[in-house]
């Protein structure tokens, strides 16, 4: 579905607007089929073409301020599988229990990655 | 002559100024011995040898004791050879490697001589226009060495930077008083980075690899904050390398004599990940049916892809020895974790640019 908040957008980075109308197209996209996605900020920067990280960074922050995307905080399993999704980085615990091998595991920043969800 | 490591390895690339009495050359040649064992692999210094046609085989104390020091003893090889191999070493592999672009013209105007010896004077940075000055342990990270690759023109302008890290050792644990305690100890020791602009319009940013990391954010950040003066950020986006990833994946069969492939994991866009990985490490995926597992999500899913890649650029008549190569982290990112000879890097380099194509 087609936001306004996204004319908000361009109008904050006239000069990504092929960017930010690659996410446009990318959420419509997403939208118009079932299941869950989310990407990683790697992949964004491929799909959307921005003209350096330092931007995609501003825009993905505007669009999840704008609720147009969620944010999450998702920490990994040594198994390779996520554990846990969290809105803030502060409500990462220091220990977790990993489902994936039965047993509580402490939480390092290399297991932690950043993922933008598109709502559906 | 009062000895000064700085004297030792302070003007790279030409020769000593001063020829050192025969103590102090045995004093000098032993750190200089101690510095290359830290600072590069055993292959490095054979491949050294074996080029100038001496005998190259051993173990690390058989290579020093039996090779280098008789050599360097008889005037087979020189103590400056041996101070550029270690300059160059340093500077190659153990890495993370960052690439970015920029406009060709605007990587030509950088790479001015004039203007850049005038922001030396500026910072006062004006003695590394005679030459390198490489600090053993650096207070801050400070830049050490300014230099251009020429031919008719100059075709790479390189900027190095050395700084002190803390390595840090677990010892032992123990607990006391219904607490557990780890005991580290802290050593302070050398790393080098590296900003090499082409005058192409590219820019590697090479940081030396941590122990206790694979995220190197704040690294690649302070460091384009350092030589910010010279190249500045706004000039460069990042170079995504998933061109790179997806091509040698899908082409790895046909290359099998060229790569080999550990691991190559596979995302789709609802963060499903398939993970394919050899049994032993000197295996290949090649022509595997993990590997074509791997293909199978890539096929059925458009949106999907190669998100990490572990391989190895085998040994060819281009390559001296086989390198490891790991494809993940950032975009535009790719580790070299062992050290290797600056030609085994700039193959790997080229390859790795020529499938990003």
């Amino acid at each position: 579905m087609y936001s306004p908040k996204f004319d908000t957008l361009i109008d904050e980075f006239p000069e990504e607007s092929a960017a930010v109308s690659r996410l446009l197209e990318l959420v419509r996209d997403g939208e118009s089929r079932p299941g869950r996605k989310e990407y990683l900020p790697n992949r964004l920067y491929d799909v959307l073409q921005p003209s350096n990280y330092r931007v995609l960074v501003q825009i993905l922050s505007s669009a999840a301020e704008k609720g147009l995307l969620k944010r999450s905080f998702r920490v990994l399993s040594s198994t390779g599988g996520g554990i846990g999704d969290f809105d803030s980085i502060l409500d990462i615990p220091l220990e977790i229990y990993d489902s994936r091998i039965g047993r509580s595991v402490e939480v390092s920043q290399q297991e932690i990655e950043l993922i933008f969800v598109i709502k559906q | 002559m009062s000895f000064n490591i700085v004297n030792i390895i302070g003007h790279i690339r030409r020769p000593l100024k001063t020829r050192p009495m025969p103590d102090d050359r045995e004093n000098q040649t032993l750190i200089v011995l101690d510095l290359l064992q830290e600072a590069t692999s055993k292959e490095v210094v054979q491949d050294f040898l074996r080029k100038k046609g001496l005998h190259f085989s051993g173990t690390w104390p058989e290579l020093r004791e039996k090779r280098l020091i008789p050599y360097l003893n008889d005037y087979t090889i020189s103590l400056d050879e041996l101070v550029n191999l270690l300059s160059s070493a340093e500077e190659n592999g153990d890495q993370h490697i960052f690439l970015f672009h920029c406009r060709p013209g605007d990587a030509v105007a950088m790479m001015d001589r004039a203007d850049t010896q005038a922001t030396l004077r500026a910072g006062g940075l004006e003695h590394l226009i005679e030459g390198a000055d490489m600090g053993r342990m650096p207070a801050t990270p400070t830049i050490v060495d300014v230099r251009w690759d020429s031919a008719d023109v100059d075709l790479a302008m390189v900027i190095k930077v050395a700084e002190v890290r803390t390595k840090r050792t677990l010892e032992r644990e123990r607990s006391m008083h219904g607490k557990h305690v780890k005991i580290y100890s802290d050593k302070q020791v050398r790393a080098v980075n590296v900003a090499k602009l082409h005058r192409a319009g590219f820019l590697e940013l090479r940081i030396q690899s941590r122990d206790n990391t694979t995220k190197y954010d704040g690294d690649v950040v302070h460091f384009m904050r350092l030589i910010n003066q010279f190249f500045p950020t706004t000039r460069f986006g990042e170079t995504s390398l998933s061109k790179a990833k997806d091509t040698m994946w899908a082409r790895r069969d046909e290359l099998r004599d060229l790569i080999r492939y550990t691991d190559a994991s596979v995302i789709d866009e609802q963060g499903n990940r398939i993970r394919a990985a050899t049994g032993s490490d000197t295996s290949n995926l090649s022509d595997s049916a993990a590997g074509k597992s791997v293909d199978y999500m890539l096929q059925e899913d458009a949106n999907a892809y190669c998100s990490d890649s572990n391989l190895w650029f085998l040994k060819s008549d281009e390559l001296a020895n086989p390198v490891h190569v790991l494809l993940n982290g950032a975009s535009n990112e790719f580790a070299i974790p062992r050290k290797c000879s600056a030609a085994d890097y700039d193959y790997v380099l080229t390859q790795i640019r020529h499938f990003n194509r």
